[in-house]
C-alpha cells in the first residue's frame, strides 16, 4: 500500500511534534486544470498492416488538456469528490493520394490537411486521503480517481469539411499524488483563501489507464491512449 | 464598368474657444484603384460644429465640399471646381451633412483636378470644407478649413511567378512568389484556374504566397494563372501559365473506412457518458439538499 508509506514519509518530515489543529470547515469542492500526453489508440484495430492514423495524422504524441469541477460529498477519513471534466485534443496531418494520377502517387502525401479533434469529457468520482493536510500540516496527498468517459470527436478532411462526427465511451481510473504548495509559503496561501476563497492548492502528477472503446464494442474504434498507462499532472484548487 | 468607391469625408468642428471654429477632415476609404479614376462615385458624411462670431448673418452661411486639387487647401482654386454639397448652418450649430456622395469622371479628374488617369504615379487628390458665405469664402480668423485626401492609385504590381502547383482534391495548391519592378507593390494576389481558356475558380485574394484553388473535377487538367493587386486593387499582368490535375485524396475518415476501420460514428454505444452526467448530477443535488 503506497498511501500509508507516502504518509509516513511526509509525517517525518515535518519538524517537532506538531499537535492537532482544530477540526477544519468542510470542503465544498475543487477545480483541476491538468495535463497529460495522448495519441489515440485507433489503428491497434487493424491485424493487416493499416495504419490510417499514423499514415495520415502521423506517430507524435500529442497533448491534451482537461479542466474539471467536483463537488466534496464526503470529507471525513479523506475526502470524495464527484465532478465532470472537459478537455480537448487536436491531431493534424495530411491526407494521401487516393489514386497514381497527374504525376502524384497513391499513397503518397498531399498537401490536404486531415485532422482529428476530440472533447473528451467524463464524470468522476476521487477519494482523497488529504484527513491530515489540515489536522498534522502533511504536505502530499495520494488520491484515486475513477471516471466514466465520453470522448466526442470529428473528422476534417480536404478543404475543412466535416467527414464524420461521433462520440466513443470508455472508463478510466488513475492514481496520483498530490504535493500542498501552500506548504512552501503559508502567508500567501493565507491570502488567497481570504481573497479567492481558495482553500488549499496543489500540483500534483498522475497515470491513467483509460479504455475508451465503447466498452469492447466491435462496432468502435479505441481512442484509448496508445500508453497503457498515461503520465500527466496539474493544478488543483480546493475551496 | 462602373466601379464604386467608399469614400467618408468627416468634419469635426471641436469648439476650442466659445469664438472659434476649428475643422478636421479624413477619408476611411483613403485609396481608390485606376479603373475608378475615370468614373467612381464616392460617398460622404460631413460633422461640424459652428463657433458664434458677431459678424456674420448666419442665414447664408454654409459648409461647402468646395474644391479639389492635387495640393492643400491654401493655393488658388481650380476655375471648374467641386461643389458637393451644402447647408445653411447657425451660430453653435453641431450636426452631420446627411450621407451623399459625388461622382466625377475622368474628364473631372482633368479638369478639375488637374490630372489624367493615364499616368502611372500614384496621385492624390485633396478635397477641402470650407465655411462659405454666399459664394464667398469666410477667411475671418478663427475659421479653419478642412481637407482630406484620396489616393488614384495609377501604378500596377509587376507580374509573378508560379513556383509550383500541388494536386488536391477536387483542389489544386498554387505556390508562387512575387514580381520585381512595376509600378505598385504587390500586397495581395488571386489565382485562377482556368479550362480551354475560361475561368473555371479561383481563390480569394490573399497577402499570402500561396492559395487552394477548389471547386474543381478530379482528374482534370487546369491552366493556373496568378494576378498580383496593389493595395488600390489595381492588377498585375497575369503571371505565365502553368497545368496542374486535381487527384482524389484520403484524408484519415476515408482512408480509416478503406482499410476496413469498423467506426461508424454516431453516439456511441450504451449512452454510458450521458447517464452517468445524469446520475452525477442527481447526486449533487441531493448533497445540497442535505440539511
Amino acid at each position: 500500500m503506497i498511501a500509508p508509506a507516502l504518509l509516513a514519509l511526509a509525517l517525518a518530515e515535518v519538524p517537532g511534534n506538531v499537535p492537532p489543529s482544530s477540526e477544519p470547515p468542510p470542503r465544498a469542492g475543487s477545480f483541476e486544470i491538468f495535463f497529460a500526453g495522448y495519441s489515440p489508440n485507433i489503428d491497434s484495430e487493424f491485424h493487416n498492416g493499416a495504419t490510417p492514423y499514423a499514415t495520415t495524422l502521423g506517430t507524435g504524441r500529442g497533448f491534451t488538456f482537461h479542466v474539471s469541477g467536483a463537488k466534496t460529498v464526503y470529507d471525513k477519513w479523506g475526502s470524495v469528490d464527484v465532478g465532470v471534466s472537459v478537455g480537448w485534443f487536436r491531431d493534424t496531418g495530411h491526407g494521401v493520394y487516393a489514386i497514381t494520377s497527374g504525376g502524384v502517387t497513391a499513397g503518397g502525401a498531399s498537401p490536404e490537411t486531415s485532422s482529428l479533434n476530440v472533447i473528451p469529457t467524463a464524470v468522476f468520482g476521487t477519494y482523497r486521503f488529504d484527513w491530515a493536510v489540515d489536522r498534522y500540516n502533511v504536505p502530499v496527498v495520494p488520491y484515486t480517481r475513477l471516471a466514466l468517459e465520453r470522448y466526442n470527436w470529428w473528422v476534417i478532411g480536404s478543404g475543412g469539411k466535416t467527414m464524420q462526427t461521433g462520440a466513443t465511451n470508455g472508463w478510466s481510473v488513475g492514481f496520483g499524488l498530490a504535493l500542498l504548495l501552500d506548504w512552501f509559503d503559508r502567508s500567501l496561501s493565507r491570502e488567497l483563501q481570504r481573497d479567492t476563497g481558495v482553500r488549499h492548492t496543489y500540483a500534483f502528477v498522475e497515470t491513467v489507464h483509460a479504455s475508451v472503446n465503447d466498452f469492447g464494442s466491435n462496432k468502435s474504434w479505441d481512442m484509448s491512449d496508445k500508453q497503457p498507462w498515461t503520465l500527466g499532472g496539474g493544478i488543483r484548487f480546493d475551496f | 464598368m462602373l466601379r464604386r468607391a467608399a469614400l467618408l469625408v468627416s468634419l469635426a468642428l471641436p469648439c476650442a474657444a466659445a469664438a472659434q471654429t476649428t475643422a478636421s477632415m479624413s477619408f476611411s476609404t483613403s485609396t481608390i484603384d485606376k479603373d475608378q479614376c475615370g468614373n467612381a462615385s464616392v460617398p460622404f458624411a460631413v460633422n461640424f460644429t459652428v463657433g458664434t462670431p458677431a459678424s456674420f448673418d448666419f442665414s447664408t452661411v454654409t459648409f461647402q465640399v468646395r474644391e479639389a486639387k492635387t495640393s492643400d487647401c491654401s493655393g488658388t482654386e481650380n476655375s471648374d471646381y467641386f461643389v458637393l454639397t451644402g447647408t445653411p448652418v447657425t451660430s453653435g450649430a453641431t450636426g452631420t451633412y446627411p450621407p451623399a456622395s459625388v461622382s466625377f469622371t475622368a474628364n473631372d479628374v482633368t479638369n478639375k483636378v488637374g490630372l489624367t488617369c493615364n499616368e502611372t504615379a500614384d496621385q492624390t487628390i485633396t478635397f477641402c470644407v470650407k465655411l462659405m458665405n454666399g459664394g464667398t469664402e469666410i477667411t475671418t480668423s478663427g475659421y479653419t478649413q478642412a481637407s482630406g485626401t484620396v489616393t488614384v492609385q495609377l501604378g500596377v504590381p509587376p507580374k509573378p511567378t508560379i513556383t509550383s502547383i500541388q494536386a488536391g482534391d477536387k483542389a489544386l495548391f498554387v505556390y508562387w512568389q512575387a514580381g520585381t519592378g512595376g509600378t505598385a507593390s504587390s500586397e495581395k494576389f488571386s489565382a485562377t484556374a482556368k479550362l480551354n481558356g475560361n475561368a473555371v475558380s479561383a481563390c480569394p485574394r490573399t497577402s499570402a504566397t500561396n492559395c487552394r484553388i477548389d471547386g474543381l473535377q478530379n482528374g482534370v487538367t487546369y491552366t493556373v494563372t496568378v494576378t498580383a493587386y496593389s493595395s488600390g486593387g489595381n492588377p498585375s499582368p497575369e503571371s505565365d501559365p502553368m497545368s496542374g490535375t486535381a487527384v482524389p485524396v484520403d484524408d484519415f475518415w476515408s482512408l480509416y473506412k478503406k482499410d476496413g476501420g469498423r467506426e461508424a460514428g454516431g453516439c456511441g454505444a450504451g449512452g454510458a457518458g450521458a447517464l452517468a452526467l445524469l446520475g452525477v448530477a442527481a447526486a449533487l443535488r441531493r448533497v445540497r439538499r442535505r440539511p
